[in-house]
């Protein structure tokens, strides 16, 4: 059988009902190691699970980070769906705790399961009736060849130039590694410079396109944009601004804004969770102190933050703590009310310039005409910053995809320190192999004679 | 037609194939005769004059761990030796001889007349018998029938060969001998799909008439090692080898001549191989290329020939002379025969099971470059798998097949049998997948169970053959046990020795896994047990050591695919009605009856959702027949 990066032996997990936003989302892992990856993502669950019982807990990601709280539900093989041991974990159906979840699945040692691998898997093991396994055929021959064809319809195109340039330049490797090997006498024993430039170039194509799958599901499900600041910085305005409509309640009373607003907006094309918060500040009142809470929350949750300040107060050292505590994420830094900056003097300058922001502050008046589409400008920028525009379309679409393109990028950084720390080439190799097996299986084609046609047609072989 | 001598096993042919096919039925104490249309040329080396190399050095020690002769017939006509890829680890080492070829010829000859139970008959094989559905025999070209349970057939490129020189053509399988015409009938008869290959040969010219001063001499190692764990001692001496290159001359000569070669006037329609091209390809498809290297290769100890390697061709034979010329050594030098290619039929071995036996000719076995293969030692393997498997057919004993990941036979055979083939094969080790696991210095403790337990190793030489292996295993786990403690005057003496710092306590063995360090340097350090080993031993421990995790992930991923790989399929299954295969994934496997569903899985068109879907019923067939 071809050697595959996708064994059936692997333990695979996947959303099982429909994809996008539903109340309740259903995610599935099926295989040997279900039981160890469930102990990773369901710390709370008892040892040992009791078979086919729901038990509610809470659900962490690897560095025990709340994903969400869901039931879990434990099948063990054979009295299962597929036959092997199955879990089933229900939570909220939203794409970002789906996506989270299945991440952290994969992250446990699952790898995401192909269209109807699940299916498959339980035809395998007997799990169907003969009648059952022909109304799924369809199903399962899509996973191989009319998949593979409409699959490499999809990837027609950007994508699959791409991941073409990857796999030729893995091919281009693998075929001069093998020349080294099975034809020394013709071509000589050492490692041909080129090959080190074959892989840098693949690990590299590789590691871009792997960062297009932020994009690519920003595209379809969107992100959770958390507007933070101290009190009065005027987080509401902006939050109307860029909503188009006076939705928040908006006065000069400090503490206005005591619970969360949230509403969706478009930014250019993304789905965009805008969240208005309280104000960040010390007060010994209930409500405020639980919404000042709950800001914080957002603060963390949040794919991208919107940190406003007041640029007549300037920039203090509350802000840039609050700044510091979110740790990496997208900011996106405005000042706002320079209406209010005394224009001749303008004591407040040398304060607008954020301490500890990656880039300087965006000098708006919230309650300006042109707030709202300089605010949208800011927000693609901050959200999309990292990966490529439109016109570089070609992104990773699936998990699955994302999680083949990393192997493959992992398995090619693996051959180059290999070769790197004179480890022998025939060992070195088995990693461009992997490699390779990880792209055909994105491709669902074969290699082995690939490489080999490669060989004859780049090197002279033969006495 | 008469006579009516009766055998268990026929083999036909008396090439690389046949002779070991032969030898291994007798061994096993089938009666044998072995078939050839000239007794003198027996195990003849009709191309160039060595065995082994790439791959095919593992082929060869594979052959020799099955009791075969390939690897003693090599080591005792061996007249230099070389380890090609010895930079490498043993995984990928290519032991290779050059052999004195009249010498090889006779030394098999002399061991297959040693061989109880074997009988040599002089004779052209022309009709196959055929009896209820079973081939029973052969008729030779006088007319005389030999009766058999089993037939096997490896008549290498004589099916209908056809020799070309420039325009000139003569039938015939190798010069001055005669081509097999009626047998190529008989299997197309016999309902065997025959194909067409060709392969080439290079010029010969006199041994005296080289300038050698004009090449570069290519020695062999020292001291040599031999292919067979038989074998004791091998020549102190050896022969040398000489490196001189093609020019822009010759390539002009070439390409104004190019017209007059067979190939590229089209007279020749048969397939060569990509990996031995004629060097009319050489300079047509790599045209950038300044020089192509040429081997000057003797033929023997005192033989008068001196072979061309590398210079392959069927131009006409005053175009071959012209570019001799040109050569650096060859300018004086005396042809003694040009080179030729030879068109032959092949019959597809994707007709044959994984025993070689012909999948609807039960008792007809073909192996060899019959089957579409090329070289020596890929003939040799299959010859010793149908030998073997044709003496346990005629028994009704279980077939012997091996894994591919137990050996390049393996590879080779289920490859042939299950893919199919486009150009003539040849092994290389990118063919297999576990290659890791397949190198020379697993050869022993791979395949001499299995040949002890058929019979072809007795468990005197077994013994003896394991002695290495486990000096190696001892001394690793004395590796593994000798700890190094970093105290003053250890961590002192080590990097002064050595060179390296101590910093924590550790083992020999972990220190040998660094690159740096060879056993050679701990030796003063390490146990007795190192001392004992012989340099080749060394560079095997230090690469087990090194690579061990590598090693260890390949064992796994063989065993965790192996209740995949090796699930039975039943002889008689039923894909026809089997819901959800696809016409093309019926038709395949109905023709080629694939033994277990790793083997279902690589003939081509099968996807792995139909593997899946059989797989479903073989499971459902086995439990409701339980």
């Amino acid at each position: 059988m071809r050697p595959s990066a996708e064994s059936i032996l692997d333990t695979i997990a996947a959303l099982a009902t429909p994809i996008g936003r539903s109340a309740i989302a259903l995610v599935r892992i099926s295989g040997e190691r279900t039981r160890e990856i469930l102990s990773r993502v369901a710390r709370e669950l008892p040892n040992p699970v009791e078979p086919r019982r729901p038990y509610l807990v809470g659900l962490t990601d690897l560095h025990g980070e709340p994903i969400d709280r869901g039931f879990v539900t434990l099948f063990p093989a054979p009295a299962s769906f597929t036959g092997e041991d199955v879990a089933e974990l229900s939570v909220h159906g939203s794409p970002v705790v789906v996506e989270t979840l299945i991440r952290a699945l994969i992250g446990s040692g699952a790898r995401p399961a192909r269209p109807g691998e699940f299916t498959e898997r339980a035809f395998r093991l007997g799990k169907m009736d003969l009648v059952r396994a022909e109304a799924i055929r369809d199903l399962i021959d899509s996973r191989t060849e009319a998949a593979a064809r409409a699959s490499s319809r999809r990837l027609e195109g950007a994508l699959s130039s791409r991941l073409t340039g990857a796999r030729e330049n893995l091919l281009a490797a693998a075929a001069s590694l093998a020349a080294t090997i099975d034809f020394s006498e013709d071509v000589g024993e050492a490692v041909d410079p080129s090959v080190l430039l074959h892989l840098t170039a693949a690990r590299d194509s590789l590691a871009r396109l792997a960062a297009t799958y932020d994009r690519g599901r920003l595209l379809s499900a969107g992100c959770r944009v958390a507007i933070l600041g101290r009190v009065n910085a005027g987080k509401s305005t902006l939050f109307n601004a860029l909503l188009g409509t006076a939705r928040a309640i908006v006065t000069e009373i400090p503490g206005t804004t005591r619970d969360t607003i949230e509403a969706t907006i478009d930014v250019r094309g993304i789905p965009v969770e805008l969240v208005d918060t309280a104000g960040l500040r010390e007060t010994d009142d209930h409500v405020e102190k639980l919404g000042v809470e709950r800001a914080r929350e957002e603060g963390k949750t949040a794919a991208a933050i919107l940190y406003v300040f007041d640029a007549s107060a300037g920039w203090a050292e509350e802000d840039a703590a609050v700044l510091a505590a979110l740790d990496g994420k997208p900011v996106a830094v405005v000042a706002n009310k320079i209406d209010r900056l005394e224009a001749p003097d303008r004591p407040g300058v040398t304060r607008l310039e954020p301490a500890g922001a990656a880039r300087p502050a965006l000098l708006l008046c919230g309650l300006a005409p042109e707030a709202g589409a300089s605010l949208r400008a800011l927000l693609a920028q901050t959200i999309a910053a990292d990966v490529p525009g439109e016109a570089e379309s070609g992104i990773l679409a699936s998990l699955r995809q994302l999680d083949l393109v990393e192997r493959a990028h992992a398995a090619v950084g693996d051959a180059l320190a290999a070769l790197a720390s004179g480890v022998s080439l025939e060992y070195a190799a088995t990693h461009v192999d992997s490699g390779l097996a990880a792209l055909a299986d994105v491709f669902g084609e074969a290699t082995s004679e690939d490489v080999l046609q490669r060989i004859f047609s780049t090197f002279c072989i033969g006495k | 037609m008469n006579g009516s001598a009766t055998f268990d096993v026929i083999v036909v042919g008396a090439g690389h194939a046949g002779c070991e096919a032969a030898h291994a039925a007798a061994r096993m104490g089938r009666t044998t005769a072995l078939l050839s249309g000239d007794l003198s040329a027996i195990a003849r080396m009709s191309c160039n004059p060595a065995i082994g190399g790439l791959a095919k050095g593992q082929l060869v020690k594979e052959v020799d761990a099955l009791g075969g002769l390939m690897g003693r017939l090599a080591d005792a006509a061996g007249i230099q030796f070389k380890i090609l890829n010895r930079s490498r680890g043993p995984a990928v080492w290519g032991p290779r001889a050059q052999c004195d070829k009249a010498l090889y010829s006779r030394l098999a000859a002399q061991a297959l007349s040693e061989t109880p139970n074997l009988q040599l008959v002089e004779g052209m094989a022309e009709e196959l018998v055929e009896e209820e559905g079973r081939v029973a025999g052969v008729v030779t070209g006088n007319g005389t029938r030999l009766g058999a349970r089993a037939v096997v057939v490896t008549t290498g490129t004589f099916l209908r060969g056809l020799m070309h020189t420039g325009e000139r053509r003569t039938e015939g399988g190798r010069v001055g001998e005669a081509a097999a015409v009626g047998l190529s009938a008989a299997l197309a008869r016999a309902g065997l799909a025959l194909g067409r290959f060709k392969t080439g040969t290079p010029p010969r010219v006199e041994r005296d008439t080289v300038d050698y001063d004009l090449c570069e001499p290519q020695r062999g190692d020292d001291p040599p090692v031999p292919f067979s764990f038989r074998t004791v001692a091998l020549p102190s001496h050896q022969a040398l080898c000489w490196l001189t290159s093609t020019n822009e001359r010759v390539h002009d000569l070439i390409r104004a001549n190019l017209h007059l070669s067979p190939m590229y006037s089209g007279r020749i329609v048969g397939i060569g191989p990509r990996y031995c091209p004629s060097v009319e390809d050489k300079v047509v498809k790599f045209a950038d290329k300044p020089r192509h290297s040429i081997f000057l290769e003797p033929e023997g100890w005192d033989a008068p020939e001196i072979y061309i390697n590398g210079l392959s061709t069927s131009l006409p034979e005053e175009v071959q002379r012209a570019i001799l010329r040109e050569v650096a050594g060859l300018a004086n030098a005396e042809m003694i025969r040009p080179g030729y290619a030879v068109e032959y039929d092949f019959s597809f071995p994707d007709q044959l099971r994984g025993t070689l036996e012909a999948r609807d000719v039960p008792g007809l076995f073909l192996a060899g470059q019959i089957n579409g293969t090329s070289g020596y030692e890929e003939a040799a393997a299959q010859g010793i798998w149908a030998g073997i498997n044709a003496a346990l057919a005629v028994r009704g004993e279980e077939p012997f097949v091996l894994d591919r990941s137990e050996a390049y036979a393996a590879v080779m055979v289920d490859d042939l049998t299950t893919k199919g083939l486009e150009e003539p094969y040849r092994l290389f080790t990118s063919r297999a997948e576990h290659r890791l696991l397949l190198g020379v210095d697993s050869v022993l403790p791979r395949l001499l169970p299995h040949a002890r337990r058929i019979g072809l190793v007795s468990s005197a030489e077994y013994s003896r053959a394991m002695r290495s292996e486990e000096r190696l295993r001892r001394a690793e786990s004395e590796l593994r046990a000798a700890e190094i403690h970093p105290d003053r005057e250890t961590r002192e003496e080590f990097e002064k020795t050595i060179g390296i710092q101590l910093a924590e306590p550790t083992t020999l063995h972990k220190l040998l896994k660094r690159q740096d360090l060879s056993v050679e340097l701990l030796m003063p350090y390490g146990p007795e047990s190192l001392g004992a080993l012989c340099r080749e031993e060394r560079a095997i421990l230090e690469s087990r050591v090194r690579y061990e995790g590598y090693i260890r992930r390949e064992t796994d991923r063989v065993e965790r695919m192996k209740p995949l790989e090796g699930r039975r399929i039943p002889e008689d299954f039923e894909y026809e009605s089997l819901p959800g295969l696809s016409r093309e994934v019926i038709q395949s496997c109905t023709r080629k009856r694939p033994r277990t569903l790793g083997e279902a899985g690589r003939i081509p068109g099968v996807t792995p959702a139909a593997v899946a879907i059989i797989c479903a019923h073989v499971v459902r067939s086995r439990t409701s027949s339980a």
